[in-house]
């Protein structure tokens, strides 16, 4: 009798064991869906409930549920997530101004000249502004750097709180004496004077025995501002009428291209 | 423990686990208590309906949980002759081996 029990519930177990084997199979052959479907249909809803219902229901048990360390955990890493890009942006700025720095490196300065970088933030009539983080006094010349060479753009007019103010050299207010070089040797071909006009640049009261020609460099003389800082690029000469000759300037600095320029310190 | 008990237990507990209970497979605590107490014709499709239960509510594949149960019936009732599951050490590691062998089969990871 004995025996005959304990070969029944093994029979039992065996036939159990087999059967889900067989489910097992039917199911993972996807002949079970029609099953399923209609279990969710009940249970689907019932747990969407329960689910809604579970923050408000565990929020008093908020101490010992995993949940709330995950929403810590989640709040930390959005946290974290606004200080790292915050971190990128400036890391970006940082990366674009080592860039013009090493630019500017490049051109044939005098290693004994300082800078200090700025950014540009805005530019209307004949003005820019920028930001820095020193203050700079007035006059101060305004470079960037184009062709391997050092361009002036201007010099400070005001600080306004942080902004700097930087009046173009082609603004009316602008006036500097200036030099005339030929592109190809270098060699000195005249004076005059460059004063800005209305958005243009204009060399004055260069002397008709000077010969000045289309694409010479103009850089400036030295009095008021560093030397041979190129200003422009003679476009136009004009016929002469009398002792002094006129031409006209081209400006080479793209203003809407300018990110960065450099405050000249100590030259 | 009686064979509707757990039965609407495994119901129960397989509902709410996904959304409401906190990842921790309750049924396989209750499995050592349940199966040494009773007699194999009621035992076994008890444990089968369990399985098939928890498989259905957890979109699981049906059979799994299942086997596993009475793979663990059949060990407990074969080593039951030799261990005493009443006692807390061998209560423990046999919760603890459905819990983490379901969850590694089933799920595949374990629960912590």
């Amino acid at each position: 009798m004995g025996a005959g029990r304990k070969d029944t519930s093994l029979y039992l177990f065996i036939f159990y064991f087999l059967f889900s084997i067989f489910i097992f199979f039917l199911d993972s052959r996807g002949m079970l869906i029609g099953l399923r479907g209609f279990v969710d249909r009940i249970t689907t809803p019932v747990q969407t409930s329960l689910f809604n219902s579970r923050k408000v229901v565990l929020r008093p048990f908020s101490v010992f549920s995993l949940s709330k360390n995950k929403e810590d955990e989640s709040a930390k890493l959005r946290e974290e997530n606004g200080r790292l890009l915050s971190k990128l942006s400036n890391m970006e700025a940082l990366e674009e101004e080592n860039e013009r720095a090493r630019h500017l490196l490049g051109a044939s300065l005098p290693a004994s000249w300082r800078f200090e970088p700025a950014r540009v933030v805005s530019n209307f009539a004949s003005r820019i502004y920028l930001t820095a983080d020193f203050e700079p006094k007035q006059g101060m010349p305004v470079i960037t750097s184009q062709e391997k060479s050092g361009v002036l753009v201007g010099q400070v007019e005001s600080v306004l709180g942080k902004k700097i103010e930087v009046v173009l050299s082609t603004s009316d207010l602008f006036k500097t004496t200036v030099i005339v070089r030929d592109k190809e040797t270098g060699a000195r071909r005249a004076a005059g004077i460059l004063v800005g006009q209305a958005g243009r640049l204009k060399l004055e009261q260069v002397l008709t025995s000077e010969t000045v020609k289309e694409g010479d460099m103009v850089v400036t003389s030295g009095e008021g501002l560093p030397p041979e800082l190129l200003v422009g690029f003679i476009s136009k000469v004009f016929e002469n009428h009398g002792t002094f000759q006129e031409a006209e300037v081209g400006y080479p600095v793209d203003l809407g291209a300018l990110d960065f320029v450099f405050l000249v310190t100590k030259y | 423990m009686k064979s509707r008990t757990f039965l609407l237990l495994s119901l129960i507990f397989a509902l709410l686990q996904g959304p409401f209970l906190p990842p921790v497979f309750s049924e396989g605590i209750l499995l050592p208590f349940f199966v040494p107490h009773q007699p194999v014709k009621k035992l076994l499709p008890s444990l089968f309906l369990s399985g098939i239960f928890f498989d259905l509510f957890q979109n699981q594949t049906l059979g799994v949980t299942s086997l596993l149960f009475l793979a663990f019936a059949g060990l407990f009732i074969f080593l039951g002759n030799q261990l005493n599951f009443r006692k807390p050490v061998f209560l423990l590691i046999s919760i603890l081996a459905v819990n983490l062998l379901r969850a590694k089969i089933v799920f595949g990871t374990f629960p912590f």
